[in-house]
Protein backbone atom coordinates (compact mmCIF):
# COMPACT_ATOMS: atom_id res chain seq x y z
CA UNK A 1 0.00 0.00 0.00
CA UNK A 2 2.24 2.22 1.39
CA UNK A 3 4.92 1.17 -1.79
CA UNK A 4 1.99 2.62 -4.03
CA UNK A 5 1.61 5.51 -2.66
CA UNK A 6 4.99 6.44 -2.50
CA UNK A 7 5.12 5.92 -6.36
CA UNK A 8 1.62 8.11 -7.31
CA UNK A 9 3.46 10.76 -5.11
CA UNK A 10 7.00 10.36 -6.91
CA UNK A 11 4.81 10.37 -10.34
CA UNK A 12 2.96 13.56 -9.30
CA UNK A 13 6.13 15.42 -8.43
CA UNK A 14 7.24 14.57 -11.61
CA UNK A 15 4.68 15.55 -13.58
CA UNK A 16 4.54 18.85 -11.10
CA UNK A 17 8.47 19.36 -12.30
CA UNK A 18 7.81 18.97 -15.74
CA UNK A 19 5.08 21.65 -16.20
CA UNK A 20 7.41 24.44 -14.64
CA UNK A 21 7.92 26.07 -17.68
CA UNK A 22 10.30 28.97 -17.84
CA UNK A 23 7.62 31.91 -18.65
CA UNK A 24 9.63 34.10 -20.43
CA UNK A 25 8.88 37.85 -21.35
CA UNK A 26 7.64 39.03 -24.28
CA UNK A 27 10.46 40.37 -25.57
CA UNK A 28 10.21 44.49 -27.40
CA UNK A 29 10.02 43.08 -30.88
CA UNK A 30 7.39 40.68 -30.26
CA UNK A 31 5.45 43.41 -29.11
CA UNK A 32 5.96 46.12 -31.57
CA UNK A 33 5.14 43.04 -34.37
CA UNK A 34 2.41 42.28 -32.22
CA UNK A 35 1.17 45.38 -32.20
CA UNK A 36 -0.05 45.41 -28.78
CA UNK A 37 1.02 46.22 -25.38
CA UNK A 38 -0.11 44.58 -22.23
CA UNK A 39 -0.33 46.82 -19.30
CA UNK A 40 -1.25 46.45 -15.93
CA UNK A 41 -3.37 48.72 -14.29
CA UNK A 42 -5.16 48.41 -11.15
CA UNK A 43 -9.40 48.07 -11.99
CA UNK A 44 -10.63 50.57 -8.88
CA UNK A 45 -7.64 52.77 -8.54
CA UNK A 46 -9.30 56.42 -8.85
CA UNK A 47 -7.50 58.62 -10.00
CA UNK A 48 -4.90 56.67 -10.79
CA UNK A 49 -7.35 54.19 -12.82
CA UNK A 50 -10.83 53.17 -13.14
CA UNK A 51 -13.77 52.80 -15.15
CA UNK A 52 -15.13 56.14 -16.27
CA UNK A 53 -18.97 56.52 -16.23
CA UNK A 54 -18.89 55.86 -20.48
CA UNK A 55 -17.21 52.39 -19.28
CA UNK A 56 -13.47 53.02 -20.36
CA UNK A 57 -10.81 53.06 -18.46
CA UNK A 58 -9.21 56.56 -17.55
CA UNK A 59 -6.69 58.26 -15.17
CA UNK A 60 -3.37 58.83 -14.32
CA UNK A 61 -2.07 55.37 -15.59
CA UNK A 62 -4.21 55.50 -18.43
CA UNK A 63 -2.42 58.92 -20.23
CA UNK A 64 0.79 57.32 -19.23
CA UNK A 65 -0.03 54.08 -20.57
CA UNK A 66 -1.31 55.99 -24.04
CA UNK A 67 1.82 57.73 -24.25
CA UNK A 68 4.15 54.99 -23.80
CA UNK A 69 1.68 53.04 -26.36
CA UNK A 70 1.98 55.57 -28.70
CA UNK A 71 5.53 56.36 -28.59
CA UNK A 72 5.96 52.16 -29.54
CA UNK A 73 3.31 52.71 -32.30
CA UNK A 74 1.36 49.93 -30.53
CA UNK A 75 -1.94 49.64 -29.29
CA UNK A 76 -2.97 48.92 -25.39
CA UNK A 77 -4.25 46.00 -23.89
CA UNK A 78 -5.57 47.34 -20.40
CA UNK A 79 -5.17 44.35 -17.72
CA UNK A 80 -6.70 44.37 -14.70
CA UNK A 81 -4.14 43.73 -11.92
CA UNK A 82 -5.25 43.66 -8.30
CA UNK A 83 -1.74 45.34 -5.99
CA UNK A 84 -0.92 41.59 -4.90
CA UNK A 85 -0.86 40.71 -8.72
CA UNK A 86 1.80 42.89 -9.98
CA UNK A 87 4.78 41.71 -9.69
CA UNK A 88 3.12 37.77 -10.07
CA UNK A 89 1.44 39.09 -13.27
CA UNK A 90 4.72 40.29 -14.75
CA UNK A 91 6.58 37.33 -13.36
CA UNK A 92 4.17 34.91 -14.90
CA UNK A 93 4.37 37.29 -18.10
CA UNK A 94 0.39 38.00 -18.07
CA UNK A 95 1.57 41.61 -18.47
CA UNK A 96 4.61 43.30 -20.67
CA UNK A 97 4.56 46.59 -17.80
CA UNK A 98 2.68 47.18 -14.73
CA UNK A 99 1.34 50.77 -13.38
CA UNK A 100 -0.39 50.88 -10.70
CA UNK A 101 1.86 52.87 -8.26
CA UNK A 102 4.32 50.05 -8.19
CA UNK A 103 6.77 51.32 -5.61
CA UNK A 104 10.44 50.79 -5.51
CA UNK A 105 11.49 48.19 -3.23
CA UNK A 106 14.44 45.93 -2.87
CA UNK A 107 12.03 42.60 -2.09
CA UNK A 108 10.33 43.40 -5.49
CA UNK A 109 13.24 44.34 -7.24
CA UNK A 110 14.41 40.56 -6.76
CA UNK A 111 11.87 39.33 -8.91
CA UNK A 112 11.28 42.40 -11.58
CA UNK A 113 13.35 45.23 -13.70
CA UNK A 114 12.29 49.04 -12.22
CA UNK A 115 12.58 51.70 -14.80
CA UNK A 116 13.76 55.09 -13.69
CA UNK A 117 10.81 56.81 -11.32
CA UNK A 118 7.11 57.50 -12.60
CA UNK A 119 5.84 59.52 -9.75
CA UNK A 120 6.25 59.82 -5.86
CA UNK A 121 4.01 59.21 -3.41
CA UNK A 122 4.19 60.67 0.07
CA UNK A 123 2.84 58.72 3.37
CA UNK A 124 0.38 60.52 5.76
CA UNK A 125 -2.83 59.28 7.79
CA UNK A 126 -5.68 59.04 7.27
CA UNK A 127 -8.07 58.60 9.97
CA UNK A 128 -11.50 59.56 11.48
CA UNK A 129 -12.09 62.05 13.87
CA UNK A 130 -13.03 58.84 16.46
CA UNK A 131 -8.85 59.23 16.80
CA UNK A 132 -7.31 61.80 18.79
CA UNK A 133 -3.61 61.60 17.97
CA UNK A 134 -1.08 64.37 16.96
CA UNK A 135 1.59 62.54 15.63
CA UNK A 136 1.63 58.87 13.06
CA UNK A 137 4.40 57.94 15.74
CA UNK A 138 1.44 57.44 18.67
CA UNK A 139 -0.35 54.42 16.07
CA UNK A 140 2.71 52.29 17.52
CA UNK A 141 0.22 50.62 19.94
CA UNK A 142 -1.51 47.59 20.25
CA UNK A 143 -4.52 49.34 20.94
CA UNK A 144 -4.61 50.78 17.45
CA UNK A 145 -5.50 48.41 13.95
CA UNK A 146 -4.27 49.71 10.99
CA UNK A 147 -5.76 49.17 7.34
CA UNK A 148 -3.87 47.95 4.62
CA UNK A 149 -3.44 46.25 1.17
CA UNK A 150 -1.84 42.85 0.44
CA UNK A 151 1.56 43.75 -1.54
CA UNK A 152 1.56 46.84 -0.24
CA UNK A 153 5.32 48.02 0.64
CA UNK A 154 3.74 50.07 3.22
CA UNK A 155 3.17 46.71 5.00
CA UNK A 156 6.75 45.87 5.29
CA UNK A 157 7.90 49.57 6.15
CA UNK A 158 4.93 50.00 9.22
CA UNK A 159 6.16 46.67 10.72
CA UNK A 160 9.18 47.86 11.28
CA UNK A 161 8.20 51.78 12.39
CA UNK A 162 4.98 50.60 13.89
CA UNK A 163 6.04 47.22 15.18
CA UNK A 164 2.77 47.05 18.19
CA UNK A 165 -0.05 48.21 15.46
CA UNK A 166 -2.38 45.50 14.82
CA UNK A 167 -2.84 44.95 10.71
CA UNK A 168 -5.58 44.19 9.05
CA UNK A 169 -4.75 43.30 5.43
CA UNK A 170 -7.56 43.54 2.65
CA UNK A 171 -7.14 42.83 -0.85
CA UNK A 172 -8.38 46.19 -2.96
CA UNK A 173 -8.31 50.16 -1.93
CA UNK A 174 -11.77 49.95 -1.78
CA UNK A 175 -12.30 47.30 1.03
CA UNK A 176 -9.17 49.42 2.83
CA UNK A 177 -10.98 52.46 3.29
CA UNK A 178 -14.35 50.17 4.09
CA UNK A 179 -12.31 49.16 7.01
CA UNK A 180 -11.92 52.40 8.51
CA UNK A 181 -15.24 53.41 7.89
CA UNK A 182 -17.06 50.14 9.30
CA UNK A 183 -14.65 51.03 12.82
CA UNK A 184 -13.03 47.43 12.04
CA UNK A 185 -9.31 49.90 11.39
CA UNK A 186 -8.32 53.53 13.20
CA UNK A 187 -6.15 54.62 10.31
CA UNK A 188 -4.60 54.06 7.08
CA UNK A 189 -0.99 54.81 6.80
CA UNK A 190 -0.52 55.53 3.33
CA UNK A 191 0.00 57.42 0.04
CA UNK A 192 -3.78 58.80 1.17
CA UNK A 193 -4.07 60.46 -2.03
CA UNK A 194 -4.71 57.55 -3.53
CA UNK A 195 -7.74 56.60 -0.84
CA UNK A 196 -9.62 59.75 -0.48
CA UNK A 197 -11.90 59.23 -3.67
CA UNK A 198 -13.47 55.96 -1.82
CA UNK A 199 -14.27 58.25 1.49
CA UNK A 200 -17.07 59.99 -0.95
CA UNK A 201 -18.94 56.68 -0.54
CA UNK A 202 -19.17 57.47 3.13
CA UNK A 203 -20.52 60.81 3.65
CA UNK A 204 -21.68 59.94 7.19
CA UNK A 205 -18.12 59.08 8.22
CA UNK A 206 -15.93 62.10 9.17
CA UNK A 207 -12.47 62.08 8.24
CA UNK A 208 -9.46 63.67 8.91
CA UNK A 209 -5.92 63.87 7.63
CA UNK A 210 -2.88 64.29 9.54
CA UNK A 211 -0.75 66.41 7.21
CA UNK A 212 2.66 65.36 8.80
CA UNK A 213 4.54 64.00 5.76
CA UNK A 214 6.30 60.24 6.77
CA UNK A 215 8.34 59.00 3.94
CA UNK A 216 8.58 59.18 0.39
CA UNK A 217 8.20 56.76 -1.75
CA UNK A 218 9.53 56.01 -5.80
CA UNK A 219 6.80 54.50 -8.07
CA UNK A 220 8.29 53.54 -11.28
CA UNK A 221 6.92 51.36 -14.26
CA UNK A 222 7.58 47.39 -13.72
CA UNK A 223 8.48 44.92 -16.20
CA UNK A 224 9.95 41.47 -16.50
CA UNK A 225 13.32 40.11 -15.00
CA UNK A 226 15.66 40.61 -17.37
CA UNK A 227 13.56 42.68 -20.24
CA UNK A 228 16.43 44.73 -20.55
CA UNK A 229 15.47 46.75 -24.30
CA UNK A 230 11.95 47.10 -23.02
CA UNK A 231 13.15 48.52 -19.45
CA UNK A 232 15.52 51.02 -21.37
CA UNK A 233 12.65 52.35 -23.90
CA UNK A 234 10.73 53.30 -21.12
CA UNK A 235 13.40 55.29 -19.27
CA UNK A 236 13.94 56.93 -22.65
CA UNK A 237 9.98 57.32 -23.06
CA UNK A 238 9.92 58.56 -19.39
CA UNK A 239 13.02 61.18 -19.57
CA UNK A 240 10.44 62.48 -22.83
CA UNK A 241 7.70 62.43 -20.78
CA UNK A 242 9.09 64.10 -18.10
CA UNK A 243 10.71 67.09 -19.83
CA UNK A 244 8.16 68.03 -21.56
CA UNK A 245 6.39 68.46 -18.16
CA UNK A 246 3.65 65.77 -19.51
CA UNK A 247 3.64 63.29 -15.54
CA UNK A 248 3.12 66.54 -13.87
CA UNK A 249 0.28 68.14 -15.53
CA UNK A 250 -1.14 64.62 -16.22
CA UNK A 251 -0.95 64.23 -12.22
CA UNK A 252 -2.42 67.52 -11.57
CA UNK A 253 -5.53 66.82 -13.72
CA UNK A 254 -6.54 63.90 -12.31
CA UNK A 255 -5.49 64.58 -8.55
CA UNK A 256 -6.41 68.19 -8.40
CA UNK A 257 -2.87 68.76 -7.15
CA UNK A 258 0.70 69.07 -8.05
CA UNK A 259 2.61 66.14 -6.57
CA UNK A 260 4.31 67.00 -3.73
CA UNK A 261 7.57 65.72 -4.46
CA UNK A 262 8.44 65.82 -7.82
CA UNK A 263 10.67 63.58 -10.38
CA UNK A 264 13.73 65.26 -11.61
CA UNK A 265 14.05 64.25 -15.12
CA UNK A 266 17.59 62.60 -15.47
CA UNK A 267 19.05 61.98 -18.99
CA UNK A 268 21.83 58.97 -17.36
CA UNK A 269 20.22 55.64 -16.14
CA UNK B 1 14.69 35.76 -18.50
CA UNK B 2 13.77 32.78 -16.24
CA UNK B 3 12.81 31.85 -12.66
CA UNK B 4 14.94 30.47 -9.63
CA UNK B 5 13.12 28.51 -7.08
CA UNK B 6 13.98 28.99 -3.89
CA UNK B 7 12.32 26.47 -1.99
CA UNK B 8 14.28 27.86 1.43
CA UNK B 9 12.35 31.46 1.91
CA UNK B 10 9.62 29.02 1.61
CA UNK B 11 10.38 26.48 4.08
CA UNK B 12 11.78 29.67 6.69
CA UNK B 13 8.23 30.32 6.66
CA UNK B 14 7.01 26.84 7.49
CA UNK B 15 6.43 28.16 11.49
CA UNK B 16 3.92 30.73 9.96
CA UNK B 17 2.42 28.32 7.86
CA UNK B 18 2.07 25.71 10.46
CA UNK B 19 0.18 29.04 13.14
CA UNK B 20 -2.23 28.60 10.07
CA UNK B 21 -3.25 25.28 9.73
CA UNK B 22 -3.51 25.01 13.41
CA UNK B 23 -6.28 27.50 13.04
CA UNK B 24 -7.54 26.00 9.68
CA UNK B 25 -8.03 23.12 11.82
CA UNK B 26 -9.91 25.07 14.22
CA UNK B 27 -11.86 25.91 11.94
CA UNK B 28 -12.75 23.31 10.30
CA UNK B 29 -14.26 21.46 13.31
CA UNK B 30 -15.93 24.44 15.14
CA UNK B 31 -17.80 24.75 11.69
CA UNK B 32 -18.82 20.67 11.46
CA UNK B 33 -19.69 20.50 15.19
CA UNK B 34 -21.76 23.57 14.25
CA UNK B 35 -22.94 22.69 11.14
CA UNK B 36 -23.65 19.26 12.41
CA UNK B 37 -25.77 21.01 15.32
CA UNK B 38 -27.30 22.75 12.99
CA UNK B 39 -28.14 19.85 10.84
CA UNK B 40 -29.52 18.11 13.38
CA UNK B 41 -32.10 20.14 13.84
CA UNK B 42 -33.05 21.26 10.27
CA UNK B 43 -33.75 17.30 9.65
CA UNK B 44 -35.77 17.53 12.57
CA UNK B 45 -37.98 20.37 11.62
CA UNK B 46 -38.18 18.64 7.94
CA UNK B 47 -39.48 15.40 9.13
CA UNK B 48 -41.15 16.21 11.90
CA UNK B 49 -42.10 19.71 11.94
CA UNK B 50 -45.57 20.97 10.96
CA UNK B 51 -46.17 22.91 7.49
CA UNK B 52 -44.04 26.88 8.29
CA UNK B 53 -41.61 25.06 10.29
CA UNK B 54 -40.59 22.65 7.57
CA UNK B 55 -40.81 25.05 4.86
CA UNK B 56 -38.75 27.71 6.89
CA UNK B 57 -36.09 25.20 7.23
CA UNK B 58 -36.82 24.36 3.16
CA UNK B 59 -36.45 27.90 2.46
CA UNK B 60 -32.95 27.86 4.71
CA UNK B 61 -31.52 24.97 2.82
CA UNK B 62 -32.55 26.44 -0.35
CA UNK B 63 -30.55 29.89 0.14
CA UNK B 64 -27.33 28.31 1.82
CA UNK B 65 -26.88 25.06 -0.46
CA UNK B 66 -27.77 27.60 -3.67
CA UNK B 67 -25.33 30.17 -3.02
CA UNK B 68 -21.72 30.62 -2.15
CA UNK B 69 -20.05 30.41 1.29
CA UNK B 70 -18.25 33.46 0.01
CA UNK B 71 -21.28 35.43 -0.94
CA UNK B 72 -22.44 34.72 2.72
CA UNK B 73 -19.28 35.46 4.86
CA UNK B 74 -18.80 38.40 2.92
CA UNK B 75 -22.46 39.51 3.48
CA UNK B 76 -21.83 39.31 7.55
CA UNK B 77 -18.67 40.56 6.92
CA UNK B 78 -18.95 44.01 4.53
CA UNK B 79 -22.67 44.00 5.21
CA UNK B 80 -24.06 43.68 8.55
CA UNK B 81 -21.63 46.81 9.96
CA UNK B 82 -23.99 49.00 7.53
CA UNK B 83 -27.29 48.03 10.00
CA UNK B 84 -24.73 48.27 12.98
CA UNK B 85 -23.73 44.54 13.56
CA UNK B 86 -19.67 44.41 13.88
CA UNK B 87 -17.79 40.96 14.05
CA UNK B 88 -14.43 40.23 13.62
CA UNK B 89 -13.59 38.17 10.64
CA UNK B 90 -13.09 35.05 12.29
CA UNK B 91 -16.71 35.09 13.81
CA UNK B 92 -18.00 35.90 10.02
CA UNK B 93 -16.31 33.31 8.85
CA UNK B 94 -17.43 30.73 11.75
CA UNK B 95 -20.90 31.80 11.52
CA UNK B 96 -21.07 31.82 7.43
CA UNK B 97 -19.40 28.56 7.49
CA UNK B 98 -21.59 26.61 9.58
CA UNK B 99 -24.37 27.94 8.13
CA UNK B 100 -23.62 26.91 5.23
CA UNK B 101 -22.36 23.38 6.59
CA UNK B 102 -25.82 23.60 8.62
CA UNK B 103 -28.18 23.42 5.03
CA UNK B 104 -25.47 20.48 3.73
CA UNK B 105 -25.75 18.58 6.95
CA UNK B 106 -29.72 19.06 7.06
CA UNK B 107 -30.02 17.15 3.99
CA UNK B 108 -27.41 14.04 4.51
CA UNK B 109 -28.97 13.79 7.77
CA UNK B 110 -32.23 13.59 6.56
CA UNK B 111 -31.82 11.33 4.30
CA UNK B 112 -30.90 9.47 7.25
CA UNK B 113 -33.92 10.20 9.38
CA UNK B 114 -36.36 8.98 6.46
CA UNK B 115 -34.56 6.19 6.13
CA UNK B 116 -35.48 4.38 9.64
CA UNK B 117 -38.06 2.08 9.02
CA UNK B 118 -41.85 3.52 10.07
CA UNK B 119 -42.26 0.47 12.07
CA UNK B 120 -39.47 1.32 14.67
CA UNK B 121 -40.80 5.16 14.55
CA UNK B 122 -44.33 3.70 15.25
CA UNK B 123 -43.02 1.73 18.20
CA UNK B 124 -40.84 4.45 19.76
CA UNK B 125 -44.68 6.55 19.89
CA UNK B 126 -46.33 3.81 20.72
CA UNK B 127 -44.16 3.63 23.67
CA UNK B 128 -44.92 7.11 24.60
CA UNK B 129 -41.53 8.57 23.10
CA UNK B 130 -41.42 12.41 22.60
CA UNK B 131 -39.77 13.62 18.95
CA UNK B 132 -36.73 14.35 21.06
CA UNK B 133 -36.41 11.00 22.49
CA UNK B 134 -37.46 9.18 19.59
CA UNK B 135 -34.47 11.08 17.65
CA UNK B 136 -32.08 10.54 20.39
CA UNK B 137 -32.90 6.88 21.27
CA UNK B 138 -34.15 5.46 17.59
CA UNK B 139 -33.25 7.64 14.81
CA UNK B 140 -29.41 8.56 15.37
CA UNK B 141 -28.08 5.29 16.58
CA UNK B 142 -29.71 3.59 13.65
CA UNK B 143 -28.77 6.16 11.04
CA UNK B 144 -25.15 7.04 12.69
CA UNK B 145 -23.56 3.87 10.61
CA UNK B 146 -25.43 5.07 7.72
CA UNK B 147 -24.17 8.65 7.26
CA UNK B 148 -20.93 8.42 9.13
CA UNK B 149 -18.82 7.75 6.26
CA UNK B 150 -20.68 10.92 4.62
CA UNK B 151 -20.35 13.18 7.32
CA UNK B 152 -16.63 12.14 7.42
CA UNK B 153 -16.30 12.96 3.64
CA UNK B 154 -17.90 16.08 4.19
CA UNK B 155 -15.68 17.42 7.36
CA UNK B 156 -12.49 17.06 4.79
CA UNK B 157 -14.37 18.93 2.42
CA UNK B 158 -15.33 21.63 5.04
CA UNK B 159 -11.08 21.86 6.07
CA UNK B 160 -9.97 21.95 2.66
CA UNK B 161 -12.03 23.82 0.72
CA UNK B 162 -14.52 25.81 2.99
CA UNK B 163 -11.78 27.27 5.23
CA UNK B 164 -9.26 28.33 2.56
CA UNK B 165 -12.51 30.99 1.93
CA UNK B 166 -11.86 32.76 4.86
CA UNK B 167 -8.42 34.43 3.33
CA UNK B 168 -10.32 36.52 1.59
CA UNK B 169 -11.51 38.66 4.37
CA UNK B 170 -8.04 38.56 6.06
CA UNK B 171 -8.41 35.27 8.85
CA UNK B 172 -4.76 34.19 8.81
CA UNK B 173 -6.00 30.32 8.67
CA UNK B 174 -3.16 28.26 6.28
CA UNK B 175 -4.28 30.23 2.57
CA UNK B 176 -4.52 33.54 4.17
CA UNK B 177 -1.01 33.17 6.05
CA UNK B 178 0.47 31.69 2.56
CA UNK B 179 -1.12 34.80 0.77
CA UNK B 180 0.39 37.40 3.04
CA UNK B 181 3.81 35.95 3.48
CA UNK B 182 3.93 35.73 -1.09
CA UNK B 183 2.68 39.35 -1.07
CA UNK B 184 5.85 40.42 0.95
CA UNK B 185 8.36 37.80 -0.42
CA UNK B 186 7.15 37.34 -3.89
CA UNK B 187 7.78 33.83 -4.07
CA UNK B 188 4.23 32.51 -4.49
CA UNK B 189 5.09 29.44 -6.23
CA UNK B 190 7.44 27.98 -3.43
CA UNK B 191 4.84 29.04 -1.07
CA UNK B 192 1.64 27.16 -2.54
CA UNK B 193 3.80 24.18 -3.57
CA UNK B 194 4.70 23.92 0.62
CA UNK B 195 0.67 24.83 1.36
CA UNK B 196 -0.62 22.06 -1.05
CA UNK B 197 1.36 20.18 0.71
CA UNK B 198 0.81 21.11 4.09
CA UNK B 199 -3.35 20.55 3.18
CA UNK B 200 -2.18 16.60 2.15
CA UNK B 201 -1.32 16.29 4.67
CA UNK B 202 -4.05 17.54 6.90
CA UNK B 203 -6.71 15.53 4.65
CA UNK B 204 -4.75 12.55 5.15
CA UNK B 205 -4.83 12.92 9.01
CA UNK B 206 -8.49 13.72 9.36
CA UNK B 207 -9.37 10.72 6.76
CA UNK B 208 -6.93 8.02 8.30
CA UNK B 209 -8.48 9.46 12.03
CA UNK B 210 -11.98 9.53 11.05
CA UNK B 211 -11.47 6.12 9.47
CA UNK B 212 -9.82 4.59 12.65
CA UNK B 213 -12.73 6.09 14.66
CA UNK B 214 -15.41 4.59 12.22
CA UNK B 215 -13.83 1.59 12.88
CA UNK B 216 -13.89 1.30 16.43
CA UNK B 217 -17.24 2.52 17.09
CA UNK B 218 -19.22 1.68 14.09
CA UNK B 219 -17.11 -1.55 12.53
CA UNK B 220 -16.64 -0.04 9.74
CA UNK B 221 -14.33 -0.96 6.83
CA UNK B 222 -13.24 2.17 6.13
CA UNK B 223 -10.29 2.76 3.43
CA UNK B 224 -8.22 5.79 3.41
CA UNK B 225 -5.69 4.24 0.47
Amino acid sequence: MFKRMALSCLALVAALAASFTVVEAKSLDDIIKDGVIRIGINPNFPPNSSRGSGGDWEGFDIDVGNKIAESLGVKVEWVPTETPQRVPFLVADKIDISLGALTRSVERAKLIEYTAPLHTEVMAVLMTEKLDIKSWKELDDSKYTLANMRGNWSVDYLKKELPNSKVELVDTIADTVRLVAQGRADAIVENIDFFMKHTKNYPDVKWKVLPEPIDTGWCAIGVQRGNYPLRDLLNIALYSMHSSNFVNESWEKWYGAPMLVKVTPNPYF
Amino acid sequence: MNYTFQFGVAFAQLPELLKGAVLTFELGLLTFWGGALIGLLGASLKTFGGAVLRRLAGIYVIFFTNTPALIQIYFLYFGLPEVGILWDKFTCTLIGLTLNAGAYLTEIMRAGFISVRRTEMEAAETLGMSVWQQIRFVIVPHIAKAIYPALANFFVVILVMGTSVGAVIGVDELTGQAINISTENYRWLEMFTLVAGIYVVLTLVASLSLALVGRWAFRVKAKVF
